[in-house]
């Protein structure tokens, strides 16, 4: 999970491997990991799940934690413009440190979509570089299990 | 050569355009190429510096190729280098510094961390007997004194192993100790350590070769073996010894060599490691920490403390056992005892059987043998004794022979030798037949007539009196009935009262008989004195009866442990003594 401070990176993970959601943001200091399992394709898969801290100007994410990684999910936050740029660095890091991983990109907060800056032409220009867009929110579970197990059957392939 | 051609073939010399053409026509070279190379081979400096840009090409294909192979260039860099040492060993020094300085520093530091924590286990267990043993055991068996030390000192537990790939993070495979209820789930333990080295690794700008060792806390510690595509962690509890990291760096070593092709294209799949786990296996030492059992100070101080009183105890049971049975058997052997049984009941030690009054009580019997007065209870019948040396006593008591007589007895006959007046051997004939034992009396020795005179009166009172005070019933509990016996006692006892009744003092005083009730302050005293009291009275009745006159007889009651006059409990007794008539 990479992607800028307070993205809802936790969140995703939380609704996603606990069923949970949480308005208290709680920030993440290193990586926080956990696991779920899931069939794809009649393949079970154990999913392990990097939950990075969100870089910001003061902690930057290291390429050593994409190293080795099958896939990552670069997180932007639809009602912040500036993580858009940010999602584009860590693209950037993310290829350089594990060029063969999968990529998907989640613009989540979707539940408050009236709220976004980031605009159309935004999404569309990640779509023109080639990789998958999923809107998602952590908040009302809107394509939170479609978007990792997309990107499992992403990494079996 | 150009020379040459013309000559041969005789033609124009040839334009210096027709020479290029045909040098370029023959070796395809234009001027320029041809004149660089003719350059080169004529300049050994340009040669050799172009030939330096294909030299290591060439070898690299020559021992792609095999043609050349490191056992071919090992003499000669081993003599180049060994020529190197020999000529300026400085210059390899320097060279090799860079290398060499981190290598040693690792090393050293691990030697010193190895020798510290083996130090740190050591020290448990001091300077004991144990570790004695265990450095005799190494020198006997051969065997490093670490190794023994490992396989009996060390408490630590090697928890769980996990073989860690390097690049993902992924768990390759784990192991665990049999004893292991509860683990984490491996693949996320994998993961978070993987995250914490790469965390340590960047936060701390070390160089892949300076990872993360060791994770504390804690007695719980997570040693990390890493090699260059997998990493060993183990999950600690306790003060593993130095050893483990060996042992851990030799498992890396060895899965690396085994598995250095899965480990290199590793793509997720783990069960080749899940064969080869023995490597991992190797790791899961564990030692149980030796129960130190303290001596039980205090349960052997309670146990020996009980000892003793046991010992005590069966001491004095036996000890009270023998003491009694030696009363028993002195009491049995009086004359006039009969002993039927004896017993101990309720604490008390009970004395049956039959006992001739003239015996008397056995306090001091009792007492000799460390016995309390109240820990001997004696229920003896009475009886009269024919044993001789009871009638012996009852004669003695009865007739109050003057000093100047001994009485013996000898069959049934009372034998009287000695000097006495007329007048008490005619009382002495009289009474000796009334005397149970007794059926003859016979005086051996000379009748003192006093001059015909007759005895003083004073002296026949006192004889009277004397008897009368060695008179003495001894009652049953709650009984104050004369046997037959006591009749007989009772009658004599009478006679000598109206004697001294009789006596015509002509003073001022006259004689009062005491009639002394003995009791005990064994129970309640105060009952004990109002029941003797009783039986004075009681007494006195028979004496009132017997026509002593009621104005001088006056009751008693003392207890026996004041009295210190031998007689027994409920035994009545009588003493003479001299009032004025006013005072009854």
């Amino acid at each position: 999970m990479l992607g800028a401070f307070a993205v809802g990176k936790t969140s995703l993970v939380q609704r996603y491997v606990k069923s949970i959601f949480s308005e208290k943001y709680q920030t993440t200091i290193g990586v926080k990991i956990d696991k779920k399992t899931v069939m794809v394709n009649q393949t079970e898969v154990d999913l392990l799940l990097w939950d990075i801290h969100g870089e910001d100007d003061f902690q930057k994410v290291k390429s050593s934690y994409v190293v080795g990684s099958s896939g990552y999910f670069i997180v932007i936050d639809g009602t912040r413009a500036e993580t858009f740029a940010v999602g584009l660095e860590l693209l950037k890091l993310a290829q350089s440190a594990a060029p063969a991983a999968s990529c998907v990109f989640l613009f989540n907060k979707a539940d408050i979509k009236s709220e976004w800056e980031i605009t159309e032409n935004q999404i569309n220009e990640i779509r023109t570089m080639g990789f998958e867009v999923i809107e998602t929110s952590a908040k009302d579970n809107l394509s939170v299990n479609e978007a990792f197990n997309h990107i499992a059957a992403l990494m079996l392939k | 050569m150009s020379e040459g051609v013309k000559r041969s073939v005789g033609i124009n010399p040839m334009s210096a355009g027709q020479m290029t053409e045909l040098r370029r026509a023959i070796t395809g070279l234009d001027k320029e190429e041809f004149q660089r190379l003719s350059d080169l081979v004529q300049n050994p400096e340009l040669f050799s510096e172009e030939i330096s840009l294909l030299l290591p090409l060439s070898i690299k294909k020559l021992f792609d190729k095999g043609e050349i192979d490191i056992e071919s260039l090992r003499g000669l860099v081993e003599q180049v280098l060994e020529q190197s040492v020999k000529q300026n060993p400085r210059s390899l020094a320097n060279i090799l510094f860079p290398i060499m300085m981190p290598a040693i520093r690792k090393a050293v530091a691990e030697d010193i961390t190895k020798m510290v924590d083996t130090l740190n286990t050591s020290l448990e267990y001091g300077f004991s007997l144990k570790r004695m043993g265990w450095r005799l055991q190494a020198l006997f068996s051969g065997r490093k004194y670490a190794e023994i030390v490992l396989s009996h000192a060390y408490v630590f537990k090697v928890n769980q192993v996990f073989l860690i790939h390097k690049s993902t993070g992924l768990l390759l495979h784990q192991v665990q100790d049999a004893d292991l209820q509860q683990t984490s789930d491996a693949d996320m333990v994998s993961s978070m350590l993987s995250a914490i080295k790469d965390f340590v690794q960047d936060s701390f700008q070390r160089g892949s070769d300076e990872g993360l060792d060791t994770i504390k806390v804690g007695n719980f510690n997570i040693w990390m073996e890493q090699g260059p595509h997998a990493i060993i962690a183990a999950t600690v509890e306790g003060n593993a010894p130095g050893e483990l990291r060996l042992i851990m760096k030799e498992a890396m070593e060895a899965i690396h060599v085994n598995l250095s092709y899965e480990l290199n294209n590793f793509q997720g799949d783990t069960e080749v490691f899940n064969i080869k786990d023995r490597f991992l296996q190797n790791c899961l030492l564990k030692e149980k920490k030796e129960v130190k059992k303290k001596p039980p100070y205090a349960l052997t101080a309670i146990l020996a403390a009980l000892l003793v009183a046991l010992g005590y105890w069966i001491y004095m049971g036996v000890d009270e056992n023998q003491r009694f049975d030696h009363l028993i058997k002195t009491i049995n052997s009086l004359p006039g005892v009969l002993v039927t049984d004896s017993y101990k009941q309720d604490g008390l030690f009970i004395v049956e059987g039959m006992t001739d009054p003239e015996v008397g009580d056995f306090n001091s019997l009792v007492l000799n043998q460390g016995f309390d007065s109240d820990a001997v209870r004696f229920q003896m019948e009475e009886f009269i004794s024919l044993d001789k040396q009871i009638v012996l006593k009852r004669a003695n008591r009865l007739l109050t022979p003057p000093d100047s007589i001994t009485l013996s007895v000898k069959g049934d006959t009372l034998l009287a030798t000695g000097n006495a007046d007329g007048e008490w051997i005619r009382f002495a004939e009289n009474r000796a037949m009334a005397i149970t034992g007794v059926s003859f009396f016979q005086m051996q020795g000379n009748v003192i007539h006093s001059r015909h005179q007759p005895e003083p009166m004073m002296e026949q009172l006192e004889r009277s009196v004397l008897a009368i005070e060695n008179y003495y019933f001894v009652f049953e509990f709650g009984e104050v009935q004369l046997d037959s016996l006591q009749k007989e006692d009772f009658d004599l006892l009478i006679t000598e009262v109206k004697t001294v009744l009789n006596f015509d003092f002509n003073q001022d005083s006259i004689p009062a008989i005491e009639i002394i009730s003995h009791t005990s302050f064994s129970g309640n005293p105060e009952a004990n004195s109002a029941k003797a009291q009783q039986r004075a009275d009681r007494f006195i009745d028979f004496m009132i009866a017997a026509g002593i006159p009621v104005e001088v007889l006056i009751p008693k009651v003392v207890f026996i442990e004041d009295a210190n006059d031998g007689l027994p409990v409920r035994s009545v007794s009588f003493k003479v003594k001299y009032v004025t008539p006013a005072s009854l």
